[in-house]
């Protein structure tokens, strides 16, 4: 699939990010069409997740901006307003590696709380969508339960549903299969899967080769803060550029 | 600028007061750590009997209020023909309470170094006094310098409470004071600034090195 | 020599103190949980001027003695307002209570684990949605052991006031003892009514401590 033609959803432009005078990213520019998948890769410390999380402003850029639909998210990147950075955050879901549910509510109210404190929908329907989500990411068993019933691969995937009840334009995925076992790691990745394949817009960063490989659009491999390599998951990895990304790829394959 | 004159002229009774409270707070850690490192041993004895009157005995002092174990002390001994100082009284009071909230710290300690010690340990064939001495006991003690500080500072503020038996120390200095000049508010606050100052510091001391110890 | 009569006599003088000692335990612990709440939000803020005024009322209310404060209030303040044992000793405890509960609050809010808060905030919710919704409710869960074991510690300090002269469990049993009743059966009672509240109390407050271990991540 190719997506010359599509709309620029999300427009990185020169992202950077110094951590006390340690420049963790080196002005990172990407554009993000609508429907694509892309994979973010590289080793470990290259900047992937500062980047995942500057895209919605957990980690504020020291330089550099961003525009959604060819608008500007801020009018001043440096000193984001309020609204700026709820209407930001309310258009861009995230997934984070330890799946952060709220301990202290139940499945569904995860899922609800959100929906109905930003005003997007009535008890009822979000709690009718929530469940909806729920049986799309196969866990509607568990809507009662207490996240800590859970075990990581239901926790995950109702993190998932938890960021997908804001109607996201785009889903962020930082490491989501990192904190879990192989197997049920599979089941994360099969929801994703099939995320990407009714159309969704995602940025995820992953060590999963073979995820990155069969599922992403897009592959961008990120080395000490900037873009090391990029093109197609065939490209990247059957014929990189250069000498450390093969290098990369043969480091972690080995493993 | 009476005021000034006056905190000058009281200043040396209470820091003679001062000197008392140090003075007590230091004879109740060497007796109330000790205890407390001997009641934990106790409270996690092979023998039941050992451990169910060691662990009722810290329940008890963790459950009266130290004015109460003062009041026993000071008016009860006598009659049961214990005749002892009032300053002594003090000592052996706090003690008593100081060695039963210590215990908790040293028991978690132990109980924190875990099996896997215990193991490598008789693995190369110690004896369990040795094993315990030698392996154990170090380990655990590594942990509690850190809560005992605050205990320290929490018996500092408490030995106030001999006020109540007239011990000279530096809040009955402040108010016998007060008692004379009638103007107890600023020999009071006076002294209250004293023991703020001295427990925040301390206090910051304990903090920093316990983040040290951490680190 | 005490005969039975006299014994079941101190039972119940030194009994009728114990209402004013749970009093004094409860009214102080729930005042000052109530004064901690705006503390402990002081005390977490990220605007120094806002924080400085907090971290110095807790530092400086749990620097100084229990008893001190209560000299200070019932004596030094006397002067200028003449206030019964009483009043003056609620005033004292709920204030230290206050510092001391501020302080759990304080921890608790600061140990709620940091992804908490970025996952509510990259769900879009405002400030004080994330606060009041995911931070707070996971804050009282962390905070409720200390406190419970605080309010232990919180009943056996209302027996300095019977230094004061607050009519409670210590005072009546000085009382007796100086009417000529003996010293170790008045006070051995006298600790037995404080072991009656505080043993109950301080089991209540594993329990909970158990419970809320099963319901909250802690970093």
């Amino acid at each position: 699939m190719t997506f010359d033609n599509a709309r620029i959803l999300l427009q990185a432009d020169s992202i950077e990010k110094t951590f006390r005078g340690n420049r963790v990213l080196d002005g990172i520019s990407m554009d993000v069409h609508a429907g694509e998948v892309i994979a973010l890769i590289g080793p470990s410390g290259a900047g992937k997740s500062t980047f995942l999380r500057c895209l919605n402003y957990l980690e504020q850029p020291t330089g550099g901006s961003l525009s959604l639909d060819g608008e500007p998210v801020f009018a001043d990147p440096l000193k984001p307003a309020k609204s700026e950075l709820l209407s930001l955050r309310r258009r861009v879901g995230m997934v984070f590696q330890t799946f952060n549910l709220f301990p202290h509510l139940s499945v569904i109210e995860n899922i609800t709380m959100a929906q109905r404190l930003n005003g997007l929908r009535s008890r009822a329907d979000a709690e009718d969508y929530a469940l909806q989500l729920l049986t799309q990411v196969g866990v509607q068993q568990k809507a009662k339960a207490r996240p800590s019933e859970c075990s990581g691969g239901q926790q995950q995937r109702i993190a998932i549903a938890r960021a997908l009840s804001q109607d996201p334009e785009l889903m962020l995925f930082d490491e989501p299969t990192s904190a879990l076992d192989p197997e049920v790691g599979n089941d994360v990745l099969k929801v994703m899967r099939d995320l990407a394949e009714a159309g969704t817009t995602m940025i995820v960063v992953t060590h999963e080769m073979r995820f990155a490989e069969r599922v992403a659009d897009r592959v961008l491999l990120l080395d000490e803060g900037h873009i090391l390599e990029e093109g197609s998951p065939a490209r990247v990895f059957r014929h990189p550029e250069h000498e450390r990304t093969s290098r990369f790829l043969q480091a972690v394959l080995d493993r | 600028m009476t005021f000034l004159e006056n905190w000058a002229e009281w200043l040396p009774h209470l820091l003679q007061g001062l000197g008392t409270s140090l003075l007590l707070t230091l004879c109740v850690a060497g007796i109330g750590f000790p205890l407390g490192l001997a009641l934990a041993l106790l409270s996690i004895a092979p023998v039941r009997i050992v451990r169910v009157l060691s662990i009722a005995f810290i329940e008890v002092f963790r459950g009266i209020p130290l004015l109460v174990v003062i009041f026993f002390a000071y008016f009860g001994f006598p009659d049961i023909g214990l005749v002892i100082s009032a300053f002594a009284t003090i000592v052996v009071a706090h003690s008593l309470n100081l060695g039963a909230y210590s215990s908790e710290v040293f028991r978690a300690g132990i109980l924190h170094v875990g099996a896997g010690q215990r193991e490598a340990a008789s693995s190369l064939g110690l004896t369990p006094w040795h094993a315990f001495s030698r392996v154990v006991l170090p380990q655990a003690l590594r942990a509690v310098p850190g809560p005992l500080m605050s205990f320290l500072i929490m018996v500092f503020q408490s030995t106030s409470l001999a006020f109540a038996i007239g011990v000279g120390e530096m809040t009955s200095q402040a108010f016998s004071i007060g008692s004379m000049t009638f103007d107890y508010l600023s020999v009071l606050v006076l002294a209250g600034i004293i023991y703020a100052v001295l427990c925040i510091a301390s206090a910051r001391i304990v903090a920093r090195f316990e983040a040290k110890m951490r680190a | 020599m005490n005969t039975e009569a006299d014994i079941s006599t101190l039972f119940q003088v030194i009994g009728t103190g114990l209402v004013v000692t749970i009093v004094m335990t409860v009214v102080s612990f729930c005042v000052g949980a109530v004064i901690a709440v705006p503390v402990a939000l002081m005390r977490t803020s990220r605007t120094w001027l806002v924080r400085a005024p907090a971290t110095a009322f807790i530092d400086v209310v749990r620097g100084i003695p229990t008893l001190v404060w209560l000299l200070i209030i019932f004596y030094g303040l006397g002067n200028i307002v003449s206030l019964d044992p009483l009043p003056a000793a609620l005033i004292g405890l709920t204030l230290i209570s206050s510092a001391y509960l501020a302080e759990n609050f304080r921890a608790g809010i600061e140990n709620v684990h940091t992804g908490q808060k970025e996952a509510a905030a990259a769900l879009g919710l405002s400030s004080a949605h994330q606060f009041w919704r995911v931070i707070a409710p996971q804050a009282v869960n962390i905070a409720m052991p200390p406190s419970a074991s605080y309010a232990v510690a919180l009943l056996k300090d209302t027996a300095i006031a019977a230094i004061i002269g607050v009519t409670d469990i210590i005072f009546f049993a000085q009382q007796e003892v100086a009417r000529g009743a003996p010293a170790v059966t008045a006070f051995l009672i006298a600790g037995g009514f404080y072991l009656i509240v505080s043993v109950p109390l301080s089991y209540f407050s594993r329990f909970v401590d158990h419970k809320i271990r099963e319901k909250v991540v802690v970093v």
